[in-house]
């Protein structure tokens, strides 16, 4: 099966490989897909104004997968948390013209995301927390 | 001759257990292989061959299925419980998933064959411990559909390592 243009240029030259050291502006989402075997980190560092200011990823996984994060982890790039709910799995399937079999990919993508969002989330709530109790 | 309707445990005349001796699974395989063989059946009518054929085909399915721990696991499952939609993993902890990660990084970094197997033998282990863990899934009456699941769904990670090692291993 042919990649499309645009896999193959997130596949050769991915976007924002890495990782972010573990700290209360981190959010780290974990997603992995057990029929094919594909591992999936995506975090996201937001900043005071609760706009993501980066994002990295690193994918294990075939072509369209590490695409797939590459491309959200562009595209979560100066969002607000808000904002990067919004992102669908449907528009990374469509910008990088997934054929219908590699349609899970971009729905792991779109899980990452929501996962590194929520485990901010869950990281501030706990901060806010210790605060008002300590 | 076969039943082509047989489960594929009936097929070998074997209890639908996930514990099973591959050595005596072998021997029923090529038993019944040797029966349906389409070669001794040469002088037979088209239509016994066709037969022969699909049985030996059947057969073949059926050994392949019982004599892989993954592919066995996710058959009793399905004929125990009903249909399985293994493309919805379920949770998989993040604890998991890390040390999916840090496998796939340490096959990555293996520089050597020796590393390579190495990696291979603690993936092997990993995979026994949770063939153990199914075996006590499936040996209870009221087999646990999640747990079992993500056991399942586990040894298919780690069986994904075993084919990036030799994928590393071949290329090296």
């Amino acid at each position: 099966m042919a990649y499309s243009d645009k896999v193959l240029d997130h596949y050769e030259n991915p976007r924002n490989v890495g990782s972010f050291e573990d700290d209360e502006s981190v959010g780290t989402g974990m997603v992995g897909a057990p029929a094919c075997g594909d591992v999936m980190k995506l975090q996201i560092k937001v900043n005071e104004s609760g706009i993501i200011e980066d994002a990295r990823f690193k994918t294990y996984g075939c072509g369209s997968a590490i695409a797939s994060s590459s491309l959200a982890t562009e595209w979560l790039k100066g969002r607000t948390l808000d904002q990067a709910t919004t992102i669908k799995n449907k528009e990374i399937a469509e910008e990088l013209a997934l054929p219908p079999v590699k349609i899970h990919c971009s729905v792991l993508a779109e899980d990452a995301i929501k996962a590194a969002i929520s485990d901010y989330q869950k990281k501030q709530h706990g901060a806010v927390a210790e605060k008002k109790t300590g | 001759m076969v039943q082509s309707s047989a489960n594929y445990f009936e097929l070998f005349k074997l209890p639908a257990d996930f514990s099973l001796d591959l050595v005596d699974l072998k021997k029923r395989y090529l038993r019944l292989q040797s029966v349906v063989h389409p070669d001794k059946l040469a002088h037979r009518s088209e239509l016994e061959r066709r037969r022969a054929l699909q049985q030996a085909t059947l057969i073949n399915d059926a050994y392949q299925t019982l004599k892989s721990p993954l592919l066995r696991a996710k058959y009793l499952l399905e004929f125990k419980l009903g249909e399985v939609n293994w493309e919805q993993g379920g949770e998989l902890s993040m604890a998991f998933l890390t040390e999916q990660i840090q496998w796939r990084e340490a096959i990555a970094a293996a520089d050597s064959m020796a590393a390579l197997e190495d990696l291979k033998e603690r993936v092997k282990q990993q995979c026994q411990q949770l063939e153990t863990e199914l075996a006590q899934h499936f040996k209870v009456a009221n087999i646990v559909r999640e747990s079992a699941i993500a056991t399942i769904n586990q040894l298919q990670f780690m069986y994904k390592l075993l084919e990036e090692i030799q994928l590393r291993s071949d290329t090296a």
